[in-house]
């Protein structure tokens, strides 16, 4: 069982990672300054000076 | 006035351009590429008295000499496609230097309608602008708007289409450029309309550029007719001897005074009336005499750099301990709960240990975000941007290079992602290539806790004056990179820069607290998402293939005579033992085989297999040394009720001493960018050459400097850096 818990997290991992690394790829704009590349200076925040 | 009427919306960079155009087309637009270069084209579609209207939003830019690509862009779109109108966005603020575009459009040409924006923020700060004596002076519509809440837009837009019904075509605008380049101009008006009459660039334009020395338009004229070119370049020869010799500057800048004379002389017919503004602005230049002054300014720049690491150590410290403290009672927990085996490994090892090593360094992130944010609200960081200017000048930089640094983690915790996107204000292809592939050296917020790790390891007792000489290491070996690439690869003239400083303001508290949050809750948010994934990976990685069963069987006979013997260290024999078949199932792992097969030649810079596995996972994401280092050195551990934090757990490893932190720092500095910067560098610079050029002239470059320190180092002794 405990084996079983082990290979699905590590499944999951694998795809998440995969993932993040194809979207990055694709699309490393979008994933900086709209705010999802992590430490960003020009993330939501000023998404969020504009807004308000 | 047909269906298809173009209309592109043109401004500065920051005039809110984009703002604008989203009020205006809300969900009617789409986003594609201009064809063959990497800038966004975004159209758009707005419907005035059930007429619908196209609209282009052009790319930001400052003037129409094609410096840049979206300079160059923004002019080929104006002259090829000719839309019906520009509507020119100006930011009320900074009126003055939005209108140098503006006469430049004017100069071409085209229709213009003038949208001031931002009329709110300017009356704020004590700014009023009078819209109709600019309109009249200037002889085009001027609206005032507010591109955040839509307001004045219909009015511009109606504006906008009475005057495309109003004139079939605007007649360009003729200014003087004083007597030497008039009559210059108008020479070669006439040579220009004489050899090509159809031309899609209007001959005084054309002569005024070429005498301005742009770049396309020189080509242009020599592919036109390389006789006119050779008339023209003499001409243009002819007058900027004349002026270097009379006025002691070149033509690009005689004209570009004019154009300014011109916008002061309408400003200064009651255009723009000033309330509370001076006083602001007066207080700003006081400060600045000090704070920029060529002596002062850089001790006073690294007085605040050091204070500002000073305070992030000293109050971080506490909640640091703390969170130590968490991640070693839930791994206590983990252990008393679970059985031995996989399951338990790979969330002590893999997550608490892996992405715990990674999330405890987050109160320093955020101390040193808190101190960050002063420096950025206040205005300070504008004035850094302002001395090292004049330095990198000298190494083959321009001005405008310093912010993309900067934004990538100059002083530390910055992003390299964004910097290199912020190259794209530099007008050079050169210039913009050097600095977008030496922007990465910075010290992003994925490598401080490396280095929050090494250095509280490893330096405990000078951990701010470590790290201001981090930073001097990463800034100085960033500029001697790029005088390298400036003066071999990407050789090319400097071209002018002129840089405005903001007036200084008091941050407010809750705009300083938003901002630490927003950027540790960023980076929180990474070592739980992205970071945990990849730490399970690594995990799988250095679990697998498990040691083969004859193996397992020999440490068990050794357990096994060991306990028949008896021996009164019963208990440290075992343990032993166990620490062996720890080590030996890591090093059998796929990654520890990928780790042994590096250290040949990773050992001149000081790093064993372990130290290899962490970096290569880096390259993923810088944090991955961290977690990385911290699942490898768990999995090593038998106990993990006495294992300390990692920090302390390398400290006490023989194989770790200053030396190796600090050639490890080094590497880490200037090794191979993370992948999504690598991605963005090739992007950016339209080849996949240079990404992979800057993967491997980064791990070289790194690679021999690690090799230096750790050589030297190791002859010099560990005292040697700051006691060790």
């Amino acid at each position: 069982m405990g084996n079983l818990i082990v290979a699905t997290i590590v499944l999951v991992a694998l795809i998440g990672t995969i993932r993040h690394l194809v979207k990055k790829f694709r699309s490393p704009k979008s994933n900086c300054c709209n705010g999802g590349c992590g430490t960003c200076n020009y993330s939501d925040i000023r998404k969020k000076e504009i807004k308000s | 006035m047909s269906a298809s009427t173009t209309i592109a919306l043109a401004g500065n960079p920051n005039s809110g351009k984009t703002t604008l155009f989203n009020a205006l087309t809300g969900a009617r637009q789409h986003v594609g590429n201009y064809p063959g270069v990497t800038v966004e084209r975004k159209e758009g579609s707005y419907v005035l008295n059930g007429q619908s209207l196209k609209l282009i939003d052009l790319p930001g830019m400052y003037s129409l000499t094609a410096y840049s690509l979206e300079e160059l862009v923004a002019r080929d779109f104006l002259v090829q496609e000719k839309p019906a109108a520009i509507v020119n966005i100006v930011d009320a603020a900074n009126l003055e230097r939005n209108l140098y575009l503006t006469v430049q459009f004017m100069e071409l040409g085209v229709p213009v309608c003038i949208a001031l924006n931002m009329v709110d923020a300017a009356k704020k700060r004590g700014i009023e602008i009078n819209g109709q004596i600019l309109s009249e002076l200037m002889g085009v519509p001027v609206v005032p708007t507010v591109a955040r809440s839509g307001q004045g837009k219909a009015e511009l837009m109606q504006a906008t289409v009475q005057m495309i019904g109003g004139q079939s075509k605007a007649d360009p605008l003729i200014l003087s450029y004083g007597e030497d380049i008039d009559q210059a101009l108008s020479e070669m008006e006439e040579e220009i309309s004489a050899t090509t009459p159809n031309a899609s660039y209007p001959a005084r334009w054309l002569a005024l550029k070429f005498l301005e020395n742009d770049e396309q338009i020189l080509d242009f004229c020599r592919k036109e007719s390389a006789d006119l070119f050779a008339r023209l370049a003499t001409r243009r020869e002819r007058v900027a001897r004349h002026i270097a010799t009379t006025l002691a500057t070149c033509p690009e800048a005689v004209i570009a005074d004019h154009r300014y004379g011109y916008i002061k002389a309408i400003i200064k017919q009651g255009v723009i009336i000033h309330h509370l503004d001076q006083d602001r602005l007066f207080i700003s230049d006081r400060i600045d005499q000090v704070v920029t002054n060529r002596f002062a300014g850089p001790l006073i720049m690294i007085a605040v750099i050091m204070a500002l690491y000073q305070f992030t150590f000293s109050y971080s410290e506490l909640p640091v301990a703390w969170l130590e403290g968490l991640f070693g009672w839930l791994s206590g927990i983990v252990e008393a709960t679970l059985a031995d085996g996989l399951l338990k490994s790979l969330i002590i090892s893999g997550i608490i240990d892996g992405v715990g090593g990674v999330l405890g360094f987050a109160p320093i992130i955020m101390f040193m975000f808190f101190g960050i944010a002063i420096l950025e609200d206040s205005g300070y960081l504008a004035r850094v941007a302002f001395m090292l200017d004049r330095v990198f000048r000298s190494f083959g930089l321009h001005g405008a290079s310093v912010m993309p640094f900067i934004v990538s983690g100059g002083i530390a915790g910055g992003c390299a992602v964004p910097g290199v996107m912020a190259t794209r204000t530099l007008k050079s292809p050169k210039e913009r290539l050097a600095t977008l592939l030496t922007a990465p050296f910075m010290n992003c917020g994925a490598k401080l806790p490396v280095f929050a790790l090494l250095v509280g390891a490893f330096f405990a007792e000078h951990e701010a004056r470590v790290m201001l000489l981090i930073t001097f290491i990463a800034w100085g070996g960033a500029l001697l990179a790029a005088k390298l690439l400036r003066s071999t690869v990407i050789k090319g003239e400097s071209t002018p820069f002129v840089m405005e400083l903001p007036p200084y303001r008091l941050p407010t508290f809750q705009g300083l607290l938003i901002h630490t949050w927003e950027r540790t809750w960023q980076y929180v948010k990474k070592a739980g998402t992205v970071i945990l994934a990849i730490s399970i990976l690594l995990w799988a990685l250095m679990t697998f293939p498990g040691l083969p069963e004859t193996r397992q069987q020999a440490f068990e006979e050794q357990r096994e005579a060991v306990t028949a013997a008896a021996p009164q260290d019963l208990e440290a024999q075992l343990g032993a033992i166990d620490a062996l078949e720890a080590e030996t199932a890591l090093r059998h792992s796929a990654a520890g085989r990928i780790g042994i097969a590096m250290e040949s030649v990773t050992r001149l810079a000081g790093f064993d297999w372990r130290t290899n596995i962490a970096l290569v996972g880096g390259f993923a994401a810088k944090e991955v040394v961290v977690s990385t280092l911290g699942t490898a050195y768990s999995l090593g551990e038998v106990d993990t009720e006495e294992t300390g934090s990692l920090g302390a757990t390398l400290a006490k490893d023989p194989g770790w001493n200053p030396v190796v932190a600090f050639s490890l720092i080094v590497f880490t500095i200037f090794y191979a960018p993370c992948f999504v910067t690598v991605v963005c560098i090739a992007r950016e610079a339209g080849s996949w050459k240079w990404g992979a050029f800057s993967i491997l002239f980064n791990t070289t470059l790194a690679f021999g400097l690690a090799v230096l320190v750790y050589q030297i180092g190791s002859k010099l002794g560990s005292s040697w850096f700051f006691g060790g």
